[in-house]
């Protein structure tokens, strides 16, 4: 298996770690959780500008990234229609269109997935606030290449920038630098996870309709460890709560690891959190991953 | 340094009689700390003076317990192993604060700034706990002072404590520690909030534990970095409690009565920020404090003026044929050949600008012929008589045109209105008269500068708790 870790490394001093200027003042943007299920699930809009939603969210159902797309808006007698091309939600905005639409408050936080996208009551829906812009491929655009045509549309806003300034999902599911995916020739700044022979990758022409590549870029002061064993340590260290998890390429829940520092030298699965010898076995251990004191 | 910060901090949050016990280990390496001989027997310690801006630095000193000396060497323990890199190293020795009777232990609040050494390790930070043994009708009565509060293998802040139950241990499950930490508790009306500030995320972590605070007694003493009653085995120390700490210490404090744990998180930013000053930036703001008053007046059109347009050109009269002759020289005819004679017009017309010419074709008769013609034969010609002889005569060159016509140039004037103010009112028009004004002054401001830095704040491990291949 694939274990991904991209960490925050905040600033050198205390208050680097919370400076707008530094852009690191962004610890309210990790692992939020949606809320409200099925048809009504919400997100805080209080932490992003103007309250507007608008392409800011990575959001994941059940560990799958789904794209956010600005919808095309029809409007008619008493009555607004919203559609989307080829993301799986939108929220509508709050702007000046907003107010002419009469967006509400509780509206502009509602997230609005699309017909197609599969939801339940117990879905599990976590997100992160984005700032750099939510970037999409399908191949299907001027009939191009599924990783050239997500090349242009990044370098279209970022024309000087590295493949490792963004995470790379397919169909949802994050990419790792290597073969298929990468560096095209090695020089050349092209996703290289298209249908071109150079690339190599999974995505051929037949089954190139198939597929969806997404780009985020990264926030401030992050980067990806990756490996195959599922601790990683790191001498930088990172900052609690600003991190995102992945195995094979899924995002796991923020229950699903801890934050340590080093030297927590007991961890064992079933044992009860009890003092050794101490007061019988009155108390249930209260999780699998309880420790031993 | 920590002692303004926190100083600003209290003051800010608390009445400045709250801080009973302030340790600042900061710039203490390499100082003369004071000694103490509390055991008897000659030996001297080290003594850690509680600082300002506790209410009464002549009280609850901490005595350096790890290491005595006949001399007043304490000094060479505490400046070179205990007190090293501007921190108190309790894995060298504990401190020992006596005399604390009067501390209440049931409502208080207490915080660290504290550090591994190595790795996380299992410690007691906060040791008061005593058991009581007492025996009334032969019966044995088990009771207790005070409570510990430290830190599990885990690496989870734990309070154990004993009651009328018996013993207990509370947990903080939830809460992971860094390398370096600013932890806490505070206790009070039945109720334990175990804290970590999380400077970073500007995150209070907070577990609230039901303690009966009425069972809570009073310890005469307690420890910094052991205890009189552990849970766990371990070395005794030189005054009999249990060592068991591998952290340092940057700073602690003992504070009367529960306090919330925003205020805590304030106090503690104290202990691990700088107090600093600057001067907040004048704003001004523009007030009006009247009009100005001016008479407008109409405006119209209050005359003319007439301005040249331009020019106008007529033609007065027709184009007319024109021309020149210009002499070539002679040519020779015999008589009867056939030439030009050309006539010019008078000068009147030529001053008009208009030349012309006209010509009149004739026989050549030589002058010398005498002018009798008799004939000489028959034929048409021959019966002219004319003789066969030559002369010369002028030839022209003819040169033809158009004459232009006569124009004249007419001056062309428009006329242009002019306008100005007319006598007519047409209304008042008001300016505002501002004067600006101080809105917010310049004033001297103060805060804490969390300029240290971060690295030991932050984590470095991410354990997965899934499945592992």
């Amino acid at each position: 298996m694939i274990y991904d870790v991209v960490i925050n490394t905040g600033g050198e001093s205390l208050s680097d770690c919370f400076s707008s200027g530094l852009g690191t003042d962004n610890y309210v943007y990790y692992n939020k959780k949606a809320q409200g299920a099925i048809d009504d699930i919400f997100f805080n809009n209080s932490v992003v500008e103007s309250n507007n939603g608008e392409l800011t969210l990575q959001l994941f159902l059940n560990s799958q990234c789904l794209l956010q797309e600005l919808p095309i808006t029809g409007w008619g007698a008493n009555k607004v229609a919203y559609e989307l091309d080829t993301g799986d939600f939108f929220v509508k905005a709050t702007g000046e269109q907003g107010v002419s639409l009469n967006i509400t408050a509780l509206d502009s936080a509602q997230i609005n997935f699309s017909p197609t996208t599969p939801l339940a009551y117990n879905d599990d829906i976590c997100y992160n606030i984005i700032t750099g812009g939510i970037f999409a491929g399908t191949g299907e655009v001027l009939k191009q290449d599924i990783g050239e045509e997500l090349t242009s549309g990044i370098s279209g806003k970022y024309p000087n920038i590295n493949f490792t300034d963004f995470d790379f999902f397919l169909n949802g599911q994050k990419l790792y630098s290597g073969d298929g995916v990468g560096l095209k020739a090695g020089t050349d700044y092209q996703i290289a996870f298209g249908t071109s022979t150079a690339a190599g990758g999974i995505v051929t022409n037949i089954n190139e309709t198939g597929f969806k590549a997404t780009a985020y870029k990264k926030n401030n002061r992050t980067h990806s460890i990756t490996g195959v064993t599922p601790d990683i340590s790191t001498e930088t260290g990172f900052i609690e709560g600003r991190n995102n998890y992945y195995i094979n390429g899924l995002q796991e829940s923020q229950s699903g690891y801890l934050e340590l520092y080093t030297g927590v030298t007991i961890f064992k699965t079933g044992v009860g959190c009890l003092p050794s010898g101490g007061f019988g076995n009155s108390k249930t251990p209260k999780t699998k991953n309880t420790i031993e004191l | 340094m920590s002692q303004s910060g926190i100083s600003y901090a209290l003051n800010r949050n608390l009445s400045s009689d709250r801080l009973l016990v302030f340790y600042d280990f900061s710039g203490m390496s390499g100082r003369h700390i004071g000694s103490t001989a509390p055991y008897g027997g000659g030996f001297n310690f080290g003594v850690i003076e509680n600082c300002d801006p506790s209410i009464n630095t002549g009280v609850y000193s901490g005595i350096v317990c790890g290491f005595g000396s006949s001399v007043a060497a304490g000094k060479d323990f505490t400046t070179g192993t205990f007190l090293k890199g501007n921190k108190a190293n309790l894995t060298g020795s504990n401190i020992r604060v006596t005399g604390t009777k009067d501390l209440p232990y049931s409502n208080c609040s207490v915080l660290f700034d504290l550090e591994f050494n190595n790795q996380v390790s299992d410690c007691i930070l906060f040791g008061s706990l005593e058991k009581t043994s007492d025996t009334v009708g032969g019966v044995t009565i088990t009771g207790s002072k005070g409570y510990n509060l430290g830190i599990t293998k885990r690496g989870q802040l734990f309070y154990q404590g004993f009651d009328n139950k018996g013993d207990f241990i509370y947990t903080a499950n939830s809460i992971e520690l860094a390398k370096r930490n600013v932890l806490g508790f505070s206790l009070s009306t039945d109720s334990l909030s175990l804290l970590r500030f999380d400077y970073l995320n500007h995150k209070i972590q907070k577990e609230q534990f039901f303690v009966n605070t009425s069972l809570v007694v009073d310890n005469t003493g307690f420890y910094l970095g052991g205890s009189p009653q552990y849970f766990r085995g371990g070395a005794y120390g030189s005054s009999g409690e249990f060592e068991t700490s591998d952290v340092s210490l940057n700073s602690f404090c003992f504070l009367s009565g529960g306090l919330s744990p925003s205020t805590l998180f304030s106090i503690g930013s104290g202990m691990i920020g700088d107090f600093s000053e600057s001067t907040t930036t004048e704003i001004t703001k523009r007030r009006i404090t009247g009009y100005n008053q001016t008479t407008v007046y109409k405006t119209g059109i209050t005359g003319y003026d007439y301005e040249d347009t331009g020019d106008l050109t007529i033609s007065t009269g027709r184009y007319m044929m024109t021309g020149n002759i210009i002499s070539n020289g002679t040519s020779t005819l015999e008589e009867g050949e056939n030439y030009f004679i050309y006539y010019t017009f008078d000068s009147a017309l030529s001053d008009s600008g208009v030349t012309s010419f006209n010509k009149r074709q004739i026989g050549y008769l030589h002058p010398d012929s005498g002018y009798q013609y008799l004939p000489t034969g028959e034929k048409a010609f021959s019966t002219l008589g004319l003789q066969n002889v030559e002369g010369a005569v002028d030839k022209y060159i003819e040169q033809q045109g158009l004459s232009g016509a006569g124009t004249i140039e007419v001056e062309m004037f428009g006329s242009r209105f002019q306008t100005g103010y007319l006598s007519e009112i047409s209304g008042v028009k008001q300016s505002p008269l501002y004067e600006t004004l101080i809105a917010t002054p310049s004033i001297p401001a103060s805060g804490i500068n969390l300029g240290g830095l971060a690295e030991n704040f932050k984590k470095n491990f991410v354990y997965y708790l899934g499945d592992r291949p």
